[in-house]
This record gives structure tokens, C-alpha cells and sequence, in this order.
């Protein structure tokens, strides 16, 4: 296909999505996230507002309508997120419903897409989860060192894996671990292997699961594996490909979760402007200052800009393009943007934003980590120096 | 914004058709010619040579409509045509104007106007380079012009002086800007009038101009007006109407500066790239230091996005629609990359960055330059703050 021949929309483009998705959130105020907020870990989980948004079924956008989705374009999946965010809400508790399963699609067989997709489709099966992450290689993820090892009839797995959100309120995960030692493969890439795991079944083979208390409410854990058996066909695809299963599925996540942020980018600008519009300092709008104004207009321009790149990656990947590079530079570009806004909003806002009540703190926490994951803006600066501007690997 | 569903198309390095023959002709005005036009007094450091075989080469006529003798190409590959330039040593500040100021005569011209000067404008035999707005003691605040053009008879008499009008003295037109009648309180821009200046026959008739001697070859000079008569022909579009007409054109002009920004950014991107590879301190290339190889690839991806903040803005006025405060984002966030890139570019040449041959000083300088001129960054925040986001004026 030729590049040139790709479009994008500008502009609200979904209209009758965001409408839709404007409705549901209407109903989950600031005061419903404050409560959970201070909950205990255990109990922080935002299961009324997922379940509405579950029944919508916008969660399922990403599936082909043969497995019972909507079928839509990344693009569509990125404007429901986008909605969630730009609406005061926050779709992090469910939103890898929409696209964990896009490993299953393009490499599960047939069988396992047709056990789990339509399920994962209804909402009755939750597939929240992706185990990655280890607390000792971080983004180093072909050293990881849970291992999956041959054994009848499955594998059994050791090790541990950090920072996996949703675990808790997940059926299966998405589990990558070391099926060949990384002494004995050609590439560092290799002998590393994809399963989807039944977690309702590995807790009670051994697997435990401790929440993580942080900074957002993003239900984050600890999970330990202490020779937990999973069955054979938990495997997904070939036995040492995994690594690339799991980069495939990047694109689509950073592009997704770049638009949540380019969201809460809205969201900032959105109450900041008519904070700044309607409070009078000096005798004058706040918003007449230029020490209030110009760094609105300039955090804008760079929200503008990221969701640009955001749109351009989805309509390269929706085209079968390669888009690795414009991927990672939405992730970083859209953790920027967001961080203007989200500074310039608190200090408008001033001790008002602060309060628990304000969603401007609580968004505003949440914008800081969304520039450093999922992935590392270090990373991203690797990629683009290493397969863009073909400078050598300095890591 | 009312631009929802308008498309846009991904492209990155389209056009290979203007983009191949711009190169070629660009090579045979490389660094050293351009460093020995600086070498010069300010009154003759103006490129002709490179201004008069752009002009042969029919690239700036891209914009006149086809009727007139033009390519009536779209703004898109205007900017295309720039940014190839400005992506080599040139720099096509001395001919830019020559590409998007007949525009106002294009559209509220007399039919005599377009006739006479449009075909040639388009053909390159008459130049039309220059426009004269800004003043010493008022700078950016239009309103407040002091130039007049008073009215005796059958013409029209000038007198007050303009500042910073980049190539007046080697243009054959010239776009004066000038007050025929006071503005209302609520309306201070009206009663600013458009004149098409003969400037053979007005330097020796009460136009004296002297060339600015300034960091950069910018062509620019100080203009007097003392009692030089124009014609009644010489009034551009209705009396009054002036400034209407110079802020749709300076809308383009917003456009192509973004262009030109981001073709420099080309530049200092490649030259970076390439010096990391090739230097070698410590037993390696410097590359290989992040130090060095983050800020090229942040530089770049900054670059990358505002290149699609320009390409949006060329989108939305190539479908006929006004781009607005967007163009002033496009100019903004390409201006700021371009000085990212710059300064990156500069730090990795480390001392040979300041040895002229390189030529990175001197680009570095234009890209300095470009943030200031010919909209400044504030003014274009101060755009996109009221007449985007609608806070109140605070300038």
C-alpha cells in the first residue's frame, strides 16, 4: 500500500461513540474515584463503572465482529479511551480488555480463538492482565528470568513478575517466560515463549498474587510463581517466538494508551481554562495573565501535536504498516503534552486542585506515570536513535 | 474547530518530483557561497545569484493560480518546495515572499492589478519580495501605525518609516501597509490601507531605504517615506481593508516559515547524525554516548510532530477553509523543534560547531532567528490562547 494513499480524520471523528461513552461516564463523578481512592488496596477496584462500560461494549471494540466485537480500527479504540479520559474518568482498570487479546487474534490458534475471543468479547471472561515486567531486568525484557519448564502434559513455571496491573480482577494473563535458557539461544530474543494462563486455575496451583499500594489507583501487583503448572495448550503460537508476539501488540498498546493521556490532556486544558476564565485576580480574569495564558496555549499546541502522531500511528497500523517508530514517538510526544497540562491545571488551580475531592490532583498523579510506562521515555529515545536515525545501540 | 472529518494524508517525504530538482539547483549554492555573502558589507550580502535561478526555475509561481501563468499547487507543496530548500545550506528567506504575496493580489487585486503583474510575478520577470508593516516605535502593534497614506488628487502621499522589510531594496514590488484613516475603539486595525509599491520608480521619489547590518543575512532595511506619491491604482483591494487582508497572508506566511523550520531541522538533524557516527572521542564514535544521542532523537521527535501540526494546517487551508490560530501553532511548534534540533546539532559538534565551515553556526543562527520573525512565539501564543481556546486578549 502506498504511504501516501492513508488518511486520517481530524477532528471528533467516532462522534457517536464519544457520545455514548460521555453518557456512561457521566455517571461516575469525581466523588465515585475519591472513594475508591480510599480504599484499601483490596477493595480500590472501579468494578460498577467497568461493568457499565463492559456492557456497552465498547471493551470489545477491538474484536472482529465473527468473535462478536465491534470490530472497529485501532483509531476507534483509541477515541472511546480518549472519551473515558477526556471525560474525568479513567479506562486504566480495564482498558487492556481492548487490546490484550490482539496477541490471541494474530497468533493463537484457531482453537483458542474460538474458546476465548467470543467470551472476551461478552465481557464474561476478563483478560486484564499482562505479565512481563520483573522486578530485576525491568526494561531489559529478554533477560527476564521466570522460566517455563517442559513438563508433562504442560509447563511448570517459576519466577516473578512486578507491576502487573489488574491481576487481581483478571481470568487470564498473558505471561511471558523463558522456555530455553538465554545461554543456549542465538539471539537474545529467542527461547522466550507467550501463554495465555487460566488464572482462576493457577491460584489454586501455587500462583499468589500481593497488590502493590502506589501512587494511582491502577490495581498494580506483585505476582509469584512457585512451580505452578499450566496445561500445554497455554502456549500461544510457536515455543521460543514469544518476545516478538509480544512487540507485535506494543504498536496498538502505545498508540491506545497515548490516546487515554492526549484525554487527560483534555480533561487538564478543558478545567483549566475555565478556571482561569471564570476567577478574577487583580481585577481581571486569571486568564488575561500572560504567566496564565501562554503556558495553557502552549501546552495545547503540544497536545495538538501528540494527538496528531497518535492518529497517524493508528491509521498507519490499521493499514498493515509499520509503525513501530510512530508508536513509541506518540507514547513520549503524548506523555509531554500531558505533563504541561497537568502543571499548568494544578497551578491554576492552585490549593483547590489539591484537595482529594479535585480530580485535577488525582489526574495529575496519574499523567506522571504515564511518562514512564509502559515504557521507559529512555527507551523510546533508544529506538528513535537506534532504527530511525540509525546512530549505533548505546545500551 | 469545525475541521471534524476533513482527512489528512500521513505523508512524510512526498513529493520527490519538486523535492529532486530543488536539491540539484540547491547544490550549486553550497556553504562557502553563502559564508562569502556574508563576508560582505550588509548592502551587498543579498543572494542573487540563488534568488535569481529560483526564480527560472518556476518553483515560487506554485502558488498563483494556473490562469495567471502559475502551477496553482497546493500550500502543502508550497511548503514542500521550502522545506527542501532550507534542508541544504540556502535558506530561501530572500525569495520566500516572492511565493505567497501575490496572493494578495490574487484575491481582492483589481482585474488591471492581476493583469499586469500576476503573469510575471509568476514567470519570475518581475520580483515581488518585500512587504513593509512593522515600525520602529510600534513593532507587533499594527494599530498603532504610524506610516500614513493621505489622499490629494489623484494620488495618494506617504510618510513615516518601516523597519525590519526584509529584501525591500532588491525587490521590484513592494507591500506597504500604511493608515489612510484613524481606527474605531472597537475596530483600531480598520482604516489601515493595502499598497502595491512601484519600487523603481519610488527610491527616487520619496522612498530612501539603508540596509540593517544584523546577525543574520536577512536582507532586511530600515524604509523613509517622505511625501512619496503613489497612484489611486496603487491601493490594493478596497481602502480600509488593509489589515483584513495582510492577516489572512500572513496566515500562509505562518504556514511556509513552519516549512522552512522544519527543513532546517532536516538539516541539523542529518549533520548531528552523521558527526556522532563519524566522531570518534574516548575510542569510540560519540554516538554511542547518550549524552550525546538523546537529544538528537528528542530533538527529532519534537520535529516529527510539529511537521504534522504543519501539514495539518496546509491541510485545512488547502480545502478551503481558514487555518486560523493553527497556523500560528504550525510556525510555533516547528520553530521551537527547529531550535531544539539546532542546539542539539550544535552541542555535538562540539568546538567545530562554532568554526564557520560548517555551517552549523550560521544555520543555527537563522533558526534563532526564525522564533522571533517574522510572528514571534508569544504573538502566536497570544493567537491560539484567544482566538482557540477563547480566553480573554492579554496583550
Amino acid at each position: 500500500m502506498s504511504e501516501q494513499s492513508v488518511e486520517f480524520a481530524l477532528g471528533n471523528d467516532y462522534p457517536e461513540f464519544r457520545r455514548e461513552v460521555a453518557k456512561v461516564c457521566a455517571d461516575y463523578p469525581p466523588s465515585y474515584w475519591e472513594y475508591l481512592e480510599n480504599q484499601p488496596p483490596s477493595g480500590s477496584y472501579p468494578t460498577k463503572f467497568v461493568e457499565a462500560l463492559t456492557k456497552t461494549g465498547f471493551l470489545s471494540a477491538l474484536i472482529p465482529a465473527k468473535y462478536g466485537g465491534l470490530g472497529l480500527p485501532v483509531r476507534g479504540g483509541a477515541a472511546i479511551l480518549e472519551t473515558i479520559h477526556a471525560e474525568g474518568c479513567t479506562a486504566g482498570p480495564c482498558h487492556a480488555q481492548m487490546y490484550t487479546m490482539g496477541t490471541i487474534m494474530r497468533h493463537g490458534s484457531d482453537e483458542q480463538k474460538d474458546k476465548y475471543l467470543p467470551q472476551i468479547a461478552k465481557g464474561e471472561l476478563r483478560l486484564q492482565a499482562f505479565g512481563v515486567t520483573e522486578p530485576t531486568t525491568g526494561s531489559d525484557t529478554t533477560q527476564l528470568k521466570t522460566r517455563a519448564d517442559k513438563v508433562d502434559g504442560g509447563y511448570k513455571i517459576n519466577g516473578q513478575k512486578v507491576w502487573i496491573s489488574r491481576a487481581g480482577h483478571s481470568d487470564l494473563m498473558l505471561l511471558l517466560a523463558r522456555t530455553t535458557p538465554a545461554d543456549q539461544v542465538e539471539k537474545r530474543a529467542h527461547g522466550v515463549s507467550t501463554f495465555l494462563v487460566d488464572m482462576r486455575l493457577a491460584k489454586e496451583n501455587g500462583m499468589v498474587i500481593t497488590p502493590i499500594d502506589a501512587m494511582i489507583n491502577h490495581n498494580t501487583t506483585e505476582i509469584f510463581f512457585d512451580d505452578v503448572f499450566i496445561p500445554e495448550d497455554s502456549l500461544v503460537g510457536q515455543e521460543g517466538r514469544g518476545f516478538r508476539y509480544i512487540l507485535d501488540g506494543m504498536n496498538a498498546e502505545r498508540c491506545l494508551v497515548s490516546s487515554e493521556t492526549i484525554g487527560n490532556g483534555r480533561y487538564f486544558l478543558r478545567e483549566a481554562i475555565k478556571f482561569a476564565n471564570d476567577n478574577k485576580r487583580f481585577g481581571r480574569p486569571m486568564s488575561a495573565s500572560q504567566s496564565v495564558q501562554f503556558p495553557i496555549a502552549q501546552a495545547y499546541a503540544q497536545l495538538e501535536t501528540a494527538d496528531l502522531m497518535v492518529r497517524k500511528t493508528a491509521a498507519m497500523f490499521d493499514a498493515g504498516m509499520k509503525c513501530g517508530a510512530e508508536a513509541n514517538m506518540s507514547k513520549i510526544l503524548s506523555g509531554e503534552a500531558v505533563w504541561a497540562c497537568a502543571q499548568v491545571a494544578l497551578s491554576i488551580f492552585g490549593e483547590s486542585g489539591m484537595g482529594k475531592s479535585s480530580s485535577i490532583q488525582r489526574k495529575w498523579r496519574e499523567s506522571r506515570t504515564a511518562r514512564n510506562s509502559p515504557i521507559s521515555p529512555n527507551m523510546v529515545l533508544n529506538f528513535v536513535g537506534q532504527h530511525v536515525l540509525g546512530m549505533p545501540r548505546s545500551y | 474547530m469545525s475541521d471534524a472529518l476533513l482527512m489528512m494524508r500521513i505523508d512524510d517525504d512526498d513529493y520527490d518530483e519538486f523535492r529532486d530538482p530543488l536539491k540539484t539547483l540547491c547544490d550549486g549554492f553550497p556553504g562557502a557561497y553563502w559564508r562569502a555573502l556574508e563576508d560582505k558589507p550588509a548592502d551587498q550580502r543579498y543572494p542573487a545569484e540563488f534568488v535569481s535561478a529560483l526564480m527560472q526555475s518556476g518553483f515560487l509561481g506554485a502558488l498563483i493560480p494556473e490562469e495567471y501563468g502559475g502551477a496553482g499547487l497546493s500550500l502543502r507543496i508550497a511548503a514542500v518546495i521550502l522545506e527542501t530548500i532550507h534542508s541544504t545550506s540556502c535558506n530561501a528567506g530572500a525569495a520566500i515572499g516572492q511565493m505567497y504575496l501575490a496572493d494578495i493580489l490574487v484575491r481582492h487585486g483589481s482585474a488591471a492589478q492581476k493583469q499586469k503583474y500576476l503573469p510575471s510575478i509568476a514567470a519570475g520577470g518581475i520580483s515581488f519580495l518585500a512587504s513593509a508593516i512593522s515600525e520602529t516605535e510600534t513593532g507587533s502593534d499594527l494599530a498603532e501605525m504610524a506610516t500614513t497614506a493621505q489622499k490629494r488628487g489623484d494620488t495618494y502621499v506617504i510618510n513615516g518609516a518601516k523597519q525590519w522589510a526584509r529584501n525591500a531594496l532588491h525587490s521590484d514590488l513592494l507591500l506597504l501597509l500604511a493608515r489612510t484613516s484613524p481606527g474605531s475603539a472597537d475596530n483600531p486595525t480598520a482604516g489601515l490601507t493595502a499598497f502595491l509599491v512601484d519600487m523603481q520608480a519610488a527610491k527616487n521619489a520619496g522612498l530612501s531605504g539603508q540596509a540593517i547590518d544584523s546577525m543574520n543575512n536577512d536582507g532586511a532595511s530600515d524604509l523613509v517615506f517622505d511625501g512619496l506619491e503613489l497612484p489611486l491604482d496603487a491601493v490594493i483591494g478596497e481602502v480600509g481593508k488593509g489589515h483584513d487582508y495582510y492577516r489572512d497572508l500572513a496566515q500562509i506566511e505562518a504556514i511556509l516559515y513552519a516549512a522552512c523550520a522544519s527543513g532546517d531541522s532536516a538539516f541539523f538533524a542529518e549533520r548531528a547524525v552523521n558527526y556522532a557516527k563519524e566522531r570518534v572521542v574516548f575510542g569510540r564514535p560519540i554516538a554511542y554516548n547518550q549524552g550525546i544521542q538523546f537529544p538528537i532523537s528528542k530533538a527529532y521527535i519534537e520535529v516529527q510532530g510539529a511537521k504534522l501540526i504543519g501539514n495539518k494546517a496546509a491541510a485545512v487551508y488547502d480545502s478551503g477553509q481558514q487555518p486560523g490560530p493553527l497556523a500560528s501553532m504550525a510556525k510555533h511548534m516547528a520553530c521551537e523543534a527547529a531550535w531544539l534540533m539546532a542546539d542539539a546539532c550544535f552541542t555535538t559538534h562540539g568546538g567545530f560547531a562554532f568554526a564557520r565551515e560548517y555551517d552549523i553556526e550560521r544555520k543555527w543562527r537563522d533558526a534563532r532567528v526564525m522564533q522571533i520573525t517574522p510572528q514571534s512565539s508569544t504573538q502566536a501564543l497570544s493567537d491560539i490562547a484567544v482566538n482557540d481556546l477563547g480566553m480573554p486578549p492579554s496583550i
